[in-house]
């Protein structure tokens, strides 16, 4: 079971990467995070039945693990209303620029915004992503294009 | 940037890759920062108790005391321990739910449960090391300030444990809240 999971998680660690980076601002919290995750993807793991996609599973664990655990109040790292043109992250990494950016701007949208765009993000179909968030599915459609309309604004 | 960007930069992100032998280590609770510190308050906090229940018959003269004081300390304290250890398996399985918001939901009532039950118990506590320990005694000015303390203590000890389950509840309501206003 430790082998398949561990294969599992290796090919789509990516998706936990996403929602860390999008979930915490800063490199200590999203490594905290992506641990966490991965504890509780592996408690969920026996649970699996492999009804729905991996990758569907992985998310709904993976954004319920980062709202619902506790974290102490850090202080915002950028108080700005719009996302500067060039922006120049202050970690040493090897990420693009437009990769900091796009996070920046997806870090300004409240939690049950950032999961819902992060599953549009992903190719899910509205059906899915209502039936991972709980809420019903014309909803959805509704909700995309005002946070569409919401990014667009912090991303200019 | 616009958003046909953002969705190209979406489905490139996360170059960054862990190793399978990284990966295992954190699936293990020993290797987990924040569950371990709870871990380790559970611990110390029981193995205490437990220390003193072994201790304080003979130490504290238990056998001169009323029947009642010694029964109401030893569960009143088993109820402690049994409290910290449902606090630590909650916080260790926040998911519960088949969706996002139902498992918010969920995580929210057992919070709010805990935080209830948790308070009982301390003030519970509290009052049966209280009422032990002055079962018998004939009250001096000295002794008074004594009791005050501990009555004082009891009620802050109350406080932090309060101010510990409420952070934890008003992050979930605040997400429930983004979750009710954006669905509806």
């Amino acid at each position: 079971m430790e082998k398949d999971f561990l294969e599992i998680i290796d090919e789509h660690q990516n998706i936990i990467y996403k929602v860390c980076r999008m979930y915490r601002d800063n490199k200590a919290d999203q490594e905290d995070l992506f641990q966490e995750i991965v504890l509780q993807l592996w408690k969920a793991f026996p649970n699996f039945r492999k009804e729905s996609k991996v990758s569907t599973w992985m998310y709904r664990i993976a954004l319920n693990t980062a709202i619902a655990v506790f974290r102490k109040n850090t202080i915002p790292l950028d108080f700005k209303e719009n996302i500067p043109e060039k922006f120049h992250p202050v970690e040493k990494n090897e990420l693009s620029e437009n990769e900091e950016r796009m996070f920046a701007a997806l870090r300004k949208l409240n939690n049950a915004e950032k999961a819902i765009i992060s599953l549009y993000l992903e190719d899910y179909s509205y059906q899915e992503i209502a039936d991972i968030i709980g809420i019903t599915e014309n909803y959805v459609g509704v909700q995309i294009n005002r946070i569409k309309n919401k990014l667009k604004k912090i991303l200019n | 940037m616009n958003l046909e960007e953002l969705k190209s930069n979406w489905e490139k992100a996360g170059i960054e890759k862990k190793s399978q032998a990284e990966l295992l280590m954190m699936t293990k609770i020993q290797n987990h920062p924040k569950l371990n510190r709870i871990r380790l308050k559970l611990i110390i906090e029981s193995v205490l108790l437990i220390a003193f229940l072994i201790v304080y018959h003979n130490m504290f003269d238990g056998g001169n005391k009323p029947l009642w004081a010694n029964i109401t300390l030893i569960i009143s304290a088993a109820l402690f321990i049994f409290t910290d250890l449902i606090g630590y398996l909650t916080l260790q399985n926040p998911i519960k739910g088949n969706n996002l918001r139902e498992s918010l939901n969920n995580l929210h009532l057992k919070l709010k449960r805990i935080t209830v039950f948790s308070l009982t118990v301390s003030l519970l506590f509290g009052l049966s090391v209280i009422l032990f320990f002055t079962s018998t005694i004939i009250f001096t000015t000295g002794k008074y300030l004594i009791l005050a303390g501990m009555i004082i203590t009891m009620f802050v000890t109350m406080y932090l444990s309060y101010k510990y389950w409420i952070v934890r509840i008003n992050q979930i309501k605040t997400a429930e809240t983004e979750f009710d206003k954006t669905t509806s």
